[in-house]
């Protein structure tokens, strides 16, 4: 094909692009502060989870504890269903012998549940964050046909701008946390597609069914 | 160049007005959860405000933060890479791919990727490429281009979609149930994720700050593709830069609302550097971008999200199908971004770039009625018509109008430029028009009859209307008294 010398090197226009960029002059705007700014704040941010979960799809469940959630859960047609479950919340289902260690998504192919834990939920949107920046069970929550998260029904943030300064550091930057690399995600409901003539259908790629339980204790 | 026609390449879509009617509903449809979704927000109008403030400062310093956001993202483990254009994007994307000897390839919606054509070229190449967002492998398998940047297979119905898998994937005839077609497509997909050796990825939001970007999907496609093969390469236009993480905040609450009318997308996927044991490259894309910045009048056409909004409630679009722009992004933010990007050589006196089709898009800034709600509901506040109109001046001082409408123009210059002319020649069209057969009206020298009638032409003139009101007023005195205006 083409010869190797005929080819412009990476760094050509690299270097092409940000002499063209930086020998254009632009008016300076202003970076907005975030900070001084006044977002909604529902009366019962809890409520307000619950109700947008389920809008979007997904079934909130308040329970008292852990214990009560696990009760739930083995009650669920889903689970009861199941041949293949993961679990990464210690008292909250369990996980089939040999799926524990996961070591290749591929081999996740068949797991019917899994359970994760939520750090907090976003009240206006229904979205729960996924923090995958210690391991590699990214892959699960999109593999598995149904999931299942916990989240404390004390830890619900009114809007995006909380959820991000939740996830900030002390400087109220981002470098350090996200900085360290690894993975997260808010996941707001089940997978879902209206890519034919608009009509909902949930269980498009992902989940197709998420269980939020909402624990008091 | 070939100035190819808006109007002549809708007249197929127009001619079946029952699908055209229900094309236009259901994008109305989705104009109306948008607005139902944007109403629940109470600083919606700031949050615009901020989105267009945002981007406008990050392309003011645009080298400063894609140096940052370089820095940050190799510090992170993932490799970057610049491509000045499509032709060096799809060689950068192929080298890879091939480095790794990879021969079956996912990938989840990128509107960039059809931009550079990257497909034709990897397939070329010997790689199996498998579009997974279920509108695009719906195209992507009847080997058509997405109608719409957010719903690609919008201008089909079900019953194609079912014509489509029967063929393809092996569904039963005739069952065009939506959720009975998705199905049999979760477990076509499924395969082809669980058997690829790489994923490519669009990119929503690249962030200076961090070095990751983020990746927005409702199907989970994205993930399911990034999570299962160890390469993921993300392709994206220089210009999807945010400089703060905290700056998402102010895009996610605008984007799913805007695009579909959802208060987010399913998956909101952070991507921090490759996955433990993985490879991840990003490839930046120019491709005519660092142009559009020039110009102050069009400069905001960078804040572009690509949600959609616009395209949704255009009523031109809804009327005239995606496919009528010949373009990968249609609607009203395609018809400022594929003029502006094949004309902007010419502003500087450089010859006009070959645009997609080799197409200059002449006749898109006239696909459009002026109505200004694209500018209502986007997102960034870009002044959508207000670049339209300013653009079809540029069509036309470039020499790139037909030559009915250029005729027409000019002639309307003259005219309107002469208020005795005007007069003379409004005196005799009134006397003239009833009576002169239909075709000396309608005829390809007047693109505006095509389709449409004039009103009948009226007895008098606004100004004799005007005149002889004035008469008759001075001859009946006003019973308000003196100084008081004509009515």
């Amino acid at each position: 094909m083409n010869s190797p010398a005929a080819e412009p090197s990476v760094s050509a226009t690299r270097t092409a692009l940000f002499k063209k960029l930086r020998g254009r002059l632009l008016e300076a705007v202003e970076l907005p502060d975030l900070n001084a700014e006044q977002w909604i704040r529902y009366d019962d941010p809890l409520a307000q989870f619950e109700e947008v979960l389920g809008a979007v799809g997904g079934t909130p469940v308040r329970v008292a504890d852990l214990a009560a959630a696990n009760a739930h859960l083995k009650q669920l047609p889903v689970w009861a269903e199941a041949k293949q479950t993961v679990s990464l919340v210690d008292g909250l289902g369990e996980t089939t012998e040999g799926l524990s260690a996961v070591p290749d998504v591929h081999e996740l192919a068949g797991v019917d549940v899994a359970v994760f834990d939520g750090l907090f939920g976003v009240a206006e949107n229904g979205a729960v964050w996924l923090d995958f920046s210690h391991s590699d069970h990214r892959g699960l929550c999109v593999i598995a046909q149904h999931l299942v998260l916990a989240v404390p029904a004390s830890e619900i943030e009114h809007t995006m701008h909380e959820a991000y300064a939740r996830l900030a550091d002390a400087d109220g930057s981002h470098r350090q946390k996200f900085g360290r690399g690894g993975f997260g995600m808010f996941v707001s409901g089940p997978s879902k597609t209206a890519d034919i003539e608009q009509s909902l259908v949930i269980g498009a790629h992902g989940a197709r069914s998420l269980t939020c339980y909402l624990l008091d204790g | 160049m070939k100035t190819a026609e808006h109007p002549d390449r809708a007249r197929a879509f127009v001619a079946d007005d029952a699908r055209a009617h229900w094309h236009d509903e259901s994008l109305w449809f989705v104009r109306t959860k948008r607005d139902k979704q944007a109403h629940s927000v109470p600083e919606w109008e700031r949050l615009r405000e901020l989105g267009s403030q945002i981007k406008r400062h990050a392309i003011s310093r645009w080298p400063d933060y894609l140096e940052e956001f370089e820095k940050n993202a190799t510090a992170l483990g993932a490799k970057v890479h610049w491509a000045a254009n499509a032709e060096e994007h799809n060689r950068i994307v192929l080298g890879i791919l091939q480095e790794a000897g990879v021969e079956k390839v996912t990938k989840s919606k990128s509107m960039l990727t059809e931009e550079v054509h990257l497909n034709p070229h990897l397939i070329r190449n010997g790689i199996e490429v498998t579009d997974t967002d279920l509108g695009e492998r719906i195209v992507q398998l009847r080997e058509e281009t997405p109608s719409h940047i957010v719903l690609p297979a919008i201008h089909l119905k079900r019953e194609d979609v079912s014509e489509t898998f029967n063929q393809h994937l092996g569904t039963e005839a005739g069952n065009a149930d939506p959720a009975y077609l998705t199905e049999a497509a979760r477990q076509h997909l499924r395969e082809k994720f669980l058997g690829a050796e790489a994923s490519i990825t669009g990119v929503n939001f690249l962030v200076a700050e961090t070095g990751g970007f983020v990746v927005c999907t409702n199907e989970g496609n994205a993930d399911l593709g990034t999570s299962l093969p160890r390469l993921h390469i993300a392709c994206t236009g220089i210009e999807k830069l945010v400089p703060r993480a905290a700056d998402l905040a102010v895009y996610l609450r605008l984007l799913g609302r805007s695009a579909t009318g959802q208060p987010i997308t399913t998956y909101t996927s952070h991507f921090h550097g490759p996955r433990p044991g993985g490879e991840l490259h990003i490839v930046l894309v120019d491709n005519g971008r660092s142009d559009l910045a020039d110009d102050p009048q069009f400069r905001d056409i960078l804040n572009c999200i690509r949600c959609g909004a616009c395209i949704n409630t255009c009523p031109v679009y809804r009327r005239s199908g995606g496919h009528s722009y010949a373009a990968t992004v249609p609607g009203p933010v395609g018809s400022v971004l594929n003029p502006l990007h094949a004309l902007t050589p010419m502003i500087a006196g450089e010859d006009a770039r070959e645009g997609e089709r080799g197409d200059a898009h002449g006749s898109l800034p006239f696909a459009c009625s002026l109505c200004g709600s694209c500018t209502d509901v986007c997102p960034v506040k870009i002044p959508l018509h207000h670049q339209l109109l300013a653009l079809r001046k540029t069509v036309g001082d470039r020499g790139l109008l037909p030559w009915g409408k250029r005729i027409q123009m000019k002639a309307a210059s003259t005219l309107l430029n002469s208020p005795k002319l005007f007069g003379a020649v409004g005196k005799i069209a009134r006397k003239a028009l009833p009576v002169l057969p239909k075709m000396a009206v309608y005829n390809r020298l007047n693109a505006w009859g095509n389709g449409r009638d004039l009103p009948p032409a009226p007895p008098k003139s606004f100004k004799q209307m005007w005149r002889d009101e004035l008469k008759a007023e001075s001859a009946q005195p006003s019973s308000n008294g003196a100084g008081d205006a004509p009515r």
